[in-house]
C-alpha cells in the first residue's frame, strides 16, 4: 500500500483523468456499501467494441456494455474521476482510496509470463516504479485477485444475459435495472461467504436474474 | 465486510451534506497528523487559517504581534455551488460524500454530538434540513468516546501551541507561515506517536 502511495506522490494524477476505469460487480458492491451511494450515481455504461464474457445486454440481441466510473464535468479535455479530490496547491487524492476499484489497485502493473511488469502505456512519471522488483508478491496477489473477480463477475453477467435473452424481442432494460440486479447478486454472494452452498452458484444467479428481468 | 454504526449510516446516507458546507471544522493536531501521514499530503494542502476567538487559549501566533489563528479544514468553491469542505466529493447535484472516510476529523465523526460539560448533547447548530436528530439515534458510548478523545487531543494541542507561541514571541523579528506551524505540529505528533509505540512495546 505504502509503495503505491509513495510512487503516486510525484504523480500528476493523469490516470484518474485519462482512463475509463472498468468495474467488476464486486467493485460496485464495495463502493455502494462503503459510501451508501446509489450505483447509478457513479457508474456509466460503455458500449463494448466486441462482446466479452463480462459484457451485459440491455435487450435481447442488442449490443453488450461494460460499466465504468463516471467522470466529473469539466471543460478541459481530461475530465477527472468522480471520486478524485482536488486539494490545495494542485494536490489530488482518491476520495475512496480504501475501496477503490481493482483496476485502480493494480494500476499500472500487469501479470505476464515474465512476472509482474508495468504496462507499456502507463502514464506514471519516469522512475515512479523503480521499487517494483523488490516487492512483487503484493502486486501478484492483487492481480490474481483481479482475474478471479473478473471470472466471478462474468458468471453474474452470464446469468443476467441468459435471462434477458429469454424475454420478448421488444423487451428492454435500463442501466439502473442492471445495477440493481448486480447489487442484489453480490449481496447474495456476500451472504454465502464461508457457508456451504445449498444451491449451485450459477443457479442462484439465474434465479436472481429471472426475478430482476421479469416484466410485470 | 464493511459495517457502519447506525448513526453513521444516517449521516453517510445524507445526500446534501450541509454540515460540510455550513460548519467550520477545526481538526485536532491528531486529526491533522492522521490525515497528512495516511494521505501523504502536506497539511497546508487541506488547511486554512481562521482568526481565533478573542478569548481562545489555543490561538497560534505566526508573528510576535500578529492576530492568533486557528486551523480549519480548507474549503473549495466550485462553479454554481456554495464553498464546501475540500474533502467533499460532489457526485451529482445535491449528492455529496466525504472523501476522508474513517480518516475524517474527530468533530466530524462525533457529529451531530457535542460535549456539554461532560454530557452528550445534539448540536443546536447542526444545520441539517432533511432530518432532525435525537440522542436515541446516536451510538452514545462511541460518540462520547470520540468527544473525550477530541478533548484530550485539544489539551495536548494547547500545550504544543503554548510552546510554539513562546518561541515566536521570544524573537521580535520572527514571521512564520501556516506551513511552518504545520511542520512543527507534525514533528511533535510524530515524536509523540513514536514514544507511545516504544512505550507500548517495551
Amino acid at each position: 500500500m505504502s509503495e503505491c502511495i509513495g510512487a503516486c506522490l510525484a504523480c500528476e494524477g493523469r490516470c484518474c483523468s485519462v482512463y475509463i476505469v472498468p468495474l467488476t460487480g464486486f467493485d460496485v458492491w464495495r463502493i455502494v456499501q462503503a459510501q451508501r451511494l446509489a450505483p447509478e450515481l457513479f457508474i456509466q455504461r460503455e458500449p463494448e467494441d466486441y462482446p466479452t464474457p463480462a459484457g451485459f445486454l440491455l435487450r435481447p440481441g442488442g449490443p453488450t456494455f461494460a460499466i465504468a466510473l463516471r467522470h466529473q464535468y469539466d471543460r478541459r479535455n481530461e475530465r477527472p474521476c468522480i471520486f478524485l479530490l482536488q486539494l490545495r496547491e494542485g494536490i489530488q487524492r482518491c476520495g475512496i482510496y480504501a475501496h477503490r476499484p481493482l483496476a485502480c489497485q493494480t494500476y499500472p502493473m500487469q501479470l505476464q509470463l515474465a512476472g509482474v511488469v508495468p504496462r507499456a502505456d502507463m502514464l506514471c512519471p519516469t522512475g515512479s516504479w523503480m521499487g517494483i522488483g523488490e516487492r512483487p508478491d503484493e502486486w501478484r496477489e492483487r492481480l490474481v485477485q483481479q482475474d478471479s473477480e473478473w471470472e466471478r463477475y462474468a458468471l453474474v453477467v452470464q446469468a443476467w444475459n441468459t435471462a434477458v435473452r429469454t424475454r420478448p424481442a421488444d423487451a428492454g432494460y435500463v442501466l439502473d435495472q442492471y445495477l440493481a440486479y448486480l447489487v442484489a447478486a453480490y449481496d447474495t454472494l456476500n451472504a454465502l461467504t464461508n457457508q456451504p452452498l445449498a444451491t449451485p452458484l450459477d443457479a442462484t444467479f439465474a434465479a436472481l436474474a429471472n426475478a430482476w428481468t421479469k416484466i410485470d | 465486510m464493511i459495517t457502519h454504526p447506525d448513526h453513521e449510516l444516517l449521516w453517510l446516507s445524507c445526500a446534501a451534506k450541509r454540515c460540510c458546507s455550513l460548519r467550520t471544522v477545526r481538526p485536532t493536531g491528531g486529526d491533522i497528523w492522521r490525515i497528512a501521514t495516511r494521505l501523504h499530503v502536506p497539511p497546508e494542502s487541506f488547511l486554512r487559517s481562521i482568526p481565533a476567538e478573542p478569548d481562545a487559549d489555543d490561538g497560534v501566533l505566526l508573528a510576535p504581534t500578529s492576530q492568533p489563528v486557528h486551523l480549519a479544514l480548507a474549503r473549495r468553491a466550485t462553479k454554481g455551488r456554495q464553498a464546501a469542505c475540500v474533502f467533499l466529493m460532489h457526485i451529482r447535484e445535491e449528492v455529496a460524500r466525504c472523501g476522508l472516510g474513517e480518516l475524517r476529523p474527530l468533530p466530524c465523526q462525533a457529529f451531530p454530538g457535542r460535549d456539554a460539560c461532560g454530557t452528550l448533547r445534539i448540536r443546536e447548530d447542526h444545520g441539517c434540513t432533511c432530518r432532525s436528530w435525537n440522542l436515541a439515534e446516536l451510538d452514545r458510548p462511541a460518540v462520547a468516546a470520540l468527544l473525550a478523545q477530541e478533548a484530550a487531543e485539544r489539551a495536548r494541542d494547547r500545550q504544543l501551541v503554548h510552546l510554539w507561541n513562546e518561541q515566536v514571541k521570544s524573537d521580535e523579528g520572527s514571521k512564520y507561515s501556516l506551513a511552518d506551524f504545520c511542520g512543527y505540529l507534525l514533528y511533535a505528533y510524530t515524536a509523540q506517536m513514536a514514544e507511545a509505540t516504544a512505550g507500548g512495546t517495551a
